[in-house]
C-alpha cells in the first residue's frame, strides 16, 4: 500500500495547505464532492478524498500566529493570498513593530519586504531552516509546495484514535535525503478526511516537529476546514506556535499584482 | 536585564562604574543575506571610546553622534565596499530569533589589526536594543572597579547582591580566559623548547670538549687533578661560558626590544585578520622586557649549564690517566 505523492501537497505540506493555498483542482466557488472510502482503502483513494477539502483555486484568510517562548509570548497577525500551488503572499498587520512587513512565495523562491529598511529581501539557503518571526514555523515550511510532496514516498500504516476520532495513520519516507524532515507521520480523521496530526523526524529518528489541527469548521459549499493549528518545535524548549484562522474565503478573485514584487514594496 | 541598573553605581563595594552592554549578535551587512557577516555590538558611546580603547584606532570618519549612525570594522568595510556617508543595512535577528533589519549612516571605520574590531558592526546601545527587540535592555553590564586584583572579590560580592544574575569576574569571561588559557600554554611551550634547547647545546658542547681533551685530562689527573678538581673545571668553563652567553644575550635581547617597543613587529591587517581566529595575533604586536624577565633568563641560562655539564664533567672525572694518555 504505497504510493508516491505527485499531487498531493496538503499531506507533504501541512503548512503550506493551511497558510498558503495550494492546488487548482476545483474551479472557483465549485463545491467539493462527496467522496465515500470504503473499510480499507488505499493511500491514493486517501489521498484523494483530502484533497477535496484541502486543495483551492485561490483563498485569502486572516491568520493570527502566537507564538510562545521561553521568555516571553508574542502575537503576530496577518492577511493571507494564495492562488494555485505556486503563488502566495502575506502582509502582516499587528504588532507595529512588523506591520507592513509582506511575504511573497513564487513558486521555489521566497521574498520578504522589510518596510523600516524599505528592502525586499529573498530567504534562500539556510536561512529557509529558520523560524519565521522566531515561531516553530521555518520558512521552508512555508515553501513546502508539491515539489516537497514529490520527494515522499507514503503508506497506510494503520488505524489510530486522535482526540477520540479513528483516523488513518499515513507514514510518509523521503525519497530525496535533500529534505528538511527526511520521515513524516500524519493521521488523517476519517469522516472529514482531514489531516488533523502530524509528526515531522529526522534521519536519526528524532522528532523534530508536531503538529496538530483542531476546531474544523465548515465553509461555504460544505467544505470543512481545520481553523486552528498548534506547532510545537521539539528541539526547542518551551516552545509553541498557534495559528488561527479567523476569515477564509475560497475560490475569490485576487489581482495579479498581489502576486508580483511591485506588491511587496507597495506602500 | 535592564540598562537601568547604572543606577547601582557607588552602591557595589569595589565597582566605580557600570556600563551597558549589548552584543555578540552576528547579523548580515550589505545587500544579501549570507554575504558578509559581523558581530554587532550595542554600547553607550562612552564604551566605545574609553572601554574599547579605540582613540588610535579610528582610521577614518568619527564615532556616532546620532542614533541612526554606525561604525564599522575596517574588514566588514573592506568586504562591501561601503563607504563613509553610505547608508548600511544590518539585518539581525531579534532575541525572539525574528529578522530584524536596520539601516544607518557609516560614519567610522575602525582598524585594530582583530577580528574583534575588524569584523564588528558598532551601533549606539538604543539602535542595538532595537535590533534585538530588547527595549531599555542590555544582555550584560560590565561593571568597572579602580583595581585588578580585587575583581574576583567584587564579582563574589555582586553574586551575592544580584542572586538573579550571572556574575563572572574577567578573568573567566571570554574571550580573556580562552586567550589567557592560550598565551599560558604557548608561553609554558616556548619556554619548554628553549630550556630544552639550551641544556642541550650545553651538554653537547661539554661532551665534544671532553672528548676533545681526554689526553689533557690524563696529563692533569697525572700530574695530581683530583676527580673533584675535574668536575669543578668542567662545570666551572660551562658556568663561565653560560654567564658570558647570558651577558651577550641580554644586550642581544634589550637592544632589539628598545628598537621595537614603540613600533613594535606589524604582521599586516591579512595576517592578523587570518591568524586572529586561530592564535591571539593583532595586526601589530609589542614586545614585553622587565627587569624580572632578564633575571630570570639569565639565571636559568646558567642552571642549564649546571646541569648540562654536570654529566660530561662527571665522564671526564672518571677517566683513568693512563687510558687517557694511552689514547693519544
Amino acid at each position: 500500500m504505497f504510493a508516491t505523492l505527485k499531487t498531493h501537497a496538503a499531506v507533504g505540506a501541512l503548512v503550506a495547505a493551511l497558510l498558503l493555498p495550494v492546488g487548482p483542482t476545483f474551479a472557483e466557488d465549485e463545491a467539493p464532492a462527496k467522496v465515500e472510502l470504503g473499510d480499507n482503502p488505499t493511500v491514493e483513494q486517501i489521498l484523494a478524498a483530502i484533497d477535496q477539502n484541502m486543495v483551492f483555486e485561490s483563498r485569502t484568510a486572516t491568520v493570527k500566529m502566537v507564538v510562545e517562548g521561553k521568555r516571553r509570548t508574542r502575537s503576530f497577525e496577518m492577511v493571507t493570498y494564495g492562488r494555485g500551488v505556486d503563488d502566495s503572499a502575506m502582509e502582516y498587520v499587528a504588532p507595529a513593530r512588523e506591520k507592513g512587513t509582506k511575504m511573497l512565495k513564487l513558486g521555489d523562491d521566497l521574498w520578504m519586504y522589510m518596510p523600516s529598511i524599505d528592502k525586499t529581501q529573498k530567504i534562500s539557503g539556510h536561512m529557509l531552516r529558520q523560524g519565521m518571526m522566531g515561531s516553530d514555523l521555518s520558512y521552508e515550511d512555508m515553501m513546502a509546495s508539491d515539489e516537497l510532496a514529490n520527494m515522499y514516498q507514503a503508506s497506510v500504516v494503520g488505524t489510530e484514535d486522535v482526540d477520540g476520532r479513528p483516523a488513518w495513520k499515513l507514514e510518509l519516507n523521503a525519497t530525496d535525503d535533500s529534505v528538511a524532515y527526511p520521515k513524516r507521520v500524519q493521521w488523517i480523521d476519517k469522516e472529514t478526511y482531514i489531516p488533523v496530526k502530524q509528526e515531522l523526524f529526522a534521519l536519526s529518528g528524532m522528532k523534530l516537529k508536531s503538529w496538530t489541527m483542531t476546531d474544523i469548521k465548515e465553509f461555504e459549499g460544505g467544505r470543512k476546514f481545520p481553523t486552528r493549528m498548534e506547532i510545537v518545535d521539539e528541539v526547542k524548549a518551551d516552545s509553541r506556535t498557534i495559528l488561527e484562522f479567523g476569515e477564509m474565503t475560497f475560490g475569490v478573485e485576487l489581482e495579479d499584482e498581489v502576486f508580483s514584487q511591485r506588491w511587496l514594496e507597495r506602500k | 536585564m535592564d540598562t537601568a541598573e547604572g543606577s547601582h553605581e557607588g552602591v557595589f563595594r569595589g565597582v566605580a562604574h557600570l556600563l551597558p552592554h549589548l552584543g555578540h549578535r552576528q547579523g548580515a551587512v550589505g545587500e544579501e543575506i549570507g554575504e558578509h557577516f559581523g558581530q554587532v555590538l550595542g554600547a553607550p558611546l562612552e564604551y566605545m571610546q574609553q572601554r574599547l580603547h579605540t582613540e588610535d584606532k579610528m582610521v577614518e570618519g568619527r564615532w556616532f553622534e546620532e542614533p541612526d549612525e554606525l561604525v564599522l570594522g575596517a574588514k566588514l568595510v573592506r568586504d562591501t565596499g561601503a563607504k563613509l556617508g553610505d547608508e548600511v543595512v544590518i539585518l539581525g535577528t531579534t532575541q525572539d530569533g525574528s529578522m530584524s533589519p536596520l539601516k544607518g549612516e557609516l560614519v567610522g571605520i575602525l582598524r585594530g589589526g582583530t577580528p574583534a574590531i575588524d569584523t564588528r558592526v558598532f551601533l549606539p546601545l538604543e539602535r542595538a536594543q532595537y535590533l534585538t527587540d530588547i527595549p531599555g535592555g542590555a544582555i550584560r553590564v560590565l561593571a568597572y572597579g579602580d583595581d585588578f586584583s580585587t575583581s574576583v572579590d567584587v564579582a563574589n560580592s555582586l553574586a551575592a547582591a544580584l542572586p538573579d544574575y550571572a556574575v563572572r569576574d574577567w578573568t573567566v569571561r571570554p574571550p580573556w580566559a580562552q586567550t589567557v588559557a592560550m598565551m599560558g600554554a604557548i608561553r609554558g611551550m616556548l619556554f619548554f623548547i628553549v630550556v630544552f634547547l639550551a641544556a642541550l647545546g650545553v651538554w653537547n658542547t661539554m661532551m665534544m670538549s671532553v672528548l676533545e681533551r681526554t689526553n689533557e685530562i690524563g696529563v692533569l689527573r697525572a700530574m695530581g687533578l683530583t676527580r673533584i678538581g675535574a668536575v669543578v673545571l668542567f662545570v666551572g668553563e660551562a658556568l663561565a661560558i653560560a654567564i658570558l652567553g647570558g651577558a651577550v644575550g641580554i644586550v642581544g635581547g634589550v637592544v632589539p626590544y628598545l628598537l621595537t617597543k614603540d613600533n613594535g613587529f606589524t604582521f599586516g591587517e591579512k595576517t592578523a585578520s587570518d591568524l586572529g581566529d586561530m592564535l591571539p595575533v593583532v595586526e601589530t604586536m609589542y614586545p614585553i622586557l622587565s627587569g624580572e624577565l632578564i633575571v630570570t633568563a639569565f639565571f636559568m641560562g646558567v642552571l642549564m649549564a649546571f646541569i648540562g655539564s654536570l654529566l660530561p664533567a662527571i665522564h671526564a672525572a672518571t677517566i683513568q690517566p693512563v687510558v687517557a694518555m694511552r689514547r693519544n
